[in-house]
């Protein structure tokens, strides 16, 4: 992802920003897949006088994970029953998952798909000769019975990188240009004054102009992805601006749905995904497409060995699945690194020659071999092409051909999200149907209650990333449940209709608190020579750096290979604590560092959250993700349950509780 | 170098080594995205989305017992 755009100073804040005040009936909050999902399913539903309002903190053509592109939809049930799709994303996430909500995911998400080809997505087909058309190609359609490129069992082939471009056009289409805002980023929710436990409003500031937005309404999804850049990176420098996952991404639905009440589960799951060293590009492809497979330091395929079958053994069921549980395989890889085997090379050199001696092999002469070539060639940098550019760049800048050498791959610093193979986010009720199990006691431990997708606070719903202990929804998934949530907003406003909001604070206030690191910049920046030192001020990215640290050498970043224990967890609890102190003293001298230090503040409170929660978690659920120490196996007998955390916003204490994890589809046989 | 319907990337080798790649990135038009602006759902009291034809819920022989 791209490095931020703005020189510092380019756009100066002042201390006394213009107030805009807006009221509306459902506020979307974010931009992504999700949110655009929400935008075009909305206005089916709506009363025509509803007002909608948008609220992205970039521009919707290019905003969310999709951003760059795509080269797969990870989430195409298709010829699948979607009983089977549970199945995997329940043994991938080592057990516990919310099976209703990713039933329930599984049997919306091939209706986006279908929406996206009928857009204008190109999404490869499979020849009548069994070869890979690309999606200009002519070719029945999906909904036509055009069969797709399979990659594994749910991922299919796509000319992707205008994904975001073409699903946001019908998105602001459908809302109206003029009800979508951009380049504002929203950093706090605000509670009704008179009602206990609802949702009245938001707060938050343009990236462009000195101009504060507060919202009312009834109600909102909160839509802002998962977390980047809360663990040290391996990229340094300059380099820090490569990430995974896109570095806008600040913890910011998790922060401030929590922030108001909103009960949050599986914080503790983490994503450390294995990708191509330094360029972050995509391994899925050359895994499953090119069937390339992981050789150690030594030239060893290891994945196959008799030691690896013994120590999936100690993970069971879920190490005995045919397609090993994400975390295991980073766990593998890990031990081949520890044992001094490193580094693990991704064989595409013995992968595409594989296939050239296939072609050779089934008869082709030399000229059809090279035709075929040229085309697997361009499968294969397409991939990189379409999502991931900088890896491309990395590839040709090392005079890396896949064809001659492999390429290193290494376990990345660790993500939080909903969507990917991930599962941290927020408590959410499932479905108002009879297969979703009754569960007595609070909203914290129920499956249901009454509005699909909404959070534990009335009125406030949350999408894609937001969601949590449902991974494996990808891009299409995301989109699916912003329209499922879409239509249960119209519901609640329906069921709602005597409410209006009424904020506890007035615009002012909020404008000021928003504005506190301007003042405090305008306040001090005297007091030294340089602006960026000052006895009275720290910076946004001194601050980041700090973080990072902390949660690096103590709560199981790289440098500790992701090990960790109670007492590391503590000391970063103290350090955590210790730094929203001093993130009250961030100093703001332009918009781009005032939001730089909103993402601050949501960073360290959503890695807090992550921290307490493996803290509280006596157990390793993910090895190869995290480990404890102290706790280093998966104990299903005790923690098979979900964590779930709720911060109460009027005693500002934390509750952390065992939730009972309950299966809805049938676990013989488990796969 | 990116169109209304396919980009093309020239990717640059240290060595000097060439490739050149063209994609196909979008098969509609520009702007020609159906947002449906007239379809209106049917029954917001259950769970099924303004496009969508059925609606399955889990085979009772493949739910746990």
């Amino acid at each position: 992802m791209a490095l931020p755009n703005k020189p510092l100073g380019e756009l100066p804040a002042v201390t006394n920003p213009e107030i805009a005040e807006h009221e509306c009936d459902i506020l979307i909050v974010g931009g992504g897949m999700a949110a655009c999902g929400t935008a075009f399913e909305v206005k089916k539903w709506a009363p025509a006088d509803m007002k909608i309002i948008l609220v992205d903190k970039a521009s919707m053509e290019r905003s969310g994970a999709v951003a760059q592109g795509l080269s797969a939809i990870n989430t195409y049930i298709g010829e699948n029953p979607i009983e089977n799709y549970v199945k995997m994303v329940r043994n991938d996430l080592m057990g516990v998952i919310r099976e209703d909500l990713v039933y329930d995911l599984g049997r919306h998400v091939d209706d986006s798909v279908h929406l996206f080809e009928e857009w204008g997505l190109p999404v490869w087909k499979i020849a009548e000769d069994g070869s890979n058309l690309d999606g200009a190609k002519p070719a029945p359609k999906l909904t036509e019975g055009g069969k797709p490129v399979r990659t594994g069992k749910w991922q299919i082939m796509i000319n992707g990188e205008s994904y975001k471009c073409i699903v946001a056009e019908p998105a602001k289409t459908a809302l109206g240009e003029e009800n979508c805002l951009e380049r504002v980023f929203i950093v706090k929710l605000l509670l009704d004054k008179n009602k206990p436990n609802t949702i009245a409003g938001a707060v938050g500031f343009s990236t462009r102009e000195n101009k504060v937005h507060v919202f009312k309404c009834k109600t909102m999804v909160v839509a802002c992805g998962g977390a980047v850049n809360i663990f040290r990176p391996r990229s340094t420098g300059e380099g820090k601006g490569r990430a995974w996952y896109p570095v806008w991404n600040a913890g910011s639905t998790y922060t401030m749905c929590a922030q108001v009440g909103a009960t949050l589960t599986m914080m503790e799951n983490r994503f450390t995904p294995a990708r191509f060293k330094d360029g972050y590009g995509p391994v899925g492809a050359w895994f499953l497409l090119f069937k390339a497979k992981v050789q150690n330091g030594l030239g060893e395929f290891y994945a196959n060995s008799d030691a690896v079958k013994d120590e999936l053994g100690k993970f069971m069921p879920y190490g005995a699945s045919a397609v090993t549980p994400t975390c295991l395989r980073n766990h593998l890889m890990l031990n081949e690194l520890k044992a001094g085997r490193g580094p693990i090379y991704m064989a595409t050199d013995v992968a595409l020659n594989a296939f050239l001696d296939a072609a050779r092999a089934s008869g082709k002469d030399e000229k059809e071999v090279k035709k075929f070539w040229k085309h697997l060639e361009s499968e294969a940098w397409e991939d990189f092409l379409d999502m991931s550019v900088g890896q491309a760049g990395l590839w040709a800048g090392m005079n890396i051909e896949p064809e001659n050498i492999g390429s290193e791959i290494m376990p990345t610093e660790p993500y939080m999200l909903g969507s990917h193979s991930g599962c941290c986010g927020i408590w959410v009720s499932g479905p108002e149907e009879d297969w979703v199990p009754t569960i007595d006691g609070p909203r914290s431990h129920q499956y249901k209650w009454g509005y699909n997708r909404m959070t534990t606070v009335d009125g406030l719903f949350t999408a894609g990333d937001g969601v949590g202990a449902s991974g494996h929804k990808f891009s299409s998934g995301s989109h699916a449940e912003g329209r499922i949530v879409a239509k249960q907003m119209v519901k609640y406003c329906r069921d709602n209709a005597g409410f209006t909001p009424e904020l506890k604070q007035t615009a002012q206030e909020l404008a000021d608190e928003i504005y506190a690191p301007v003042k405090r910049y305008h306040e001090f920046v005297g007091a030294s020579t340089a602006a960026d030192v000052n006895p009275n001020y720290c910076k946004p990215a001194g601050l980041m750096m700090r973080l990072m640290k902390a949660t690096d050498e103590y709560g199981g970043g790289v440098a500790t290979y992701y090990m960790t224990s109670g007492k590391l967890l503590n000391i970063c609890l103290d350090l955590l604590q210790m730094m929203r102190e001093d993130a009250e003293l961030m100093a703001a001298g332009d918009l781009h560092e005032l939001m730089r230090a909103w993402e601050n503040y949501h960073r360290i409170w959503c890695v807090e959250t992550h921290i307490r929660h493996i803290e509280f978690r006596k157990e390793s659920r993910y090895p190869g993700f995290y480990y404890r120490s102290d706790y280093p196996t998966c104990d299903d007998e005790n923690w098979k349950v979900f964590v779930n955390s709720t911060f109460d916003p009027e005693t500002k204490e934390w509750k952390c509780e065992k939730v009972n994890c309950v299966n809805i589809i049938e676990t013989d046989p488990w796969i | 170098m990116r169109s209304s319907d396919s980009i093309m990337w020239t990717v640059k080798f240290r060595n000097g080594n060439m490739k050149r790649f063209k994609f196909p990135i979008r098969t509609t038009a520009e702007g020609a995205a159906n947002a449906y602006p007239d379809l209106k759902g049917e029954n917001l009291d259950d769970e099924r989305l303004s496009t969508e034809k059925a609606l399955p819920s889990p085979d009772p022989a493949k739910m746990a017992k």
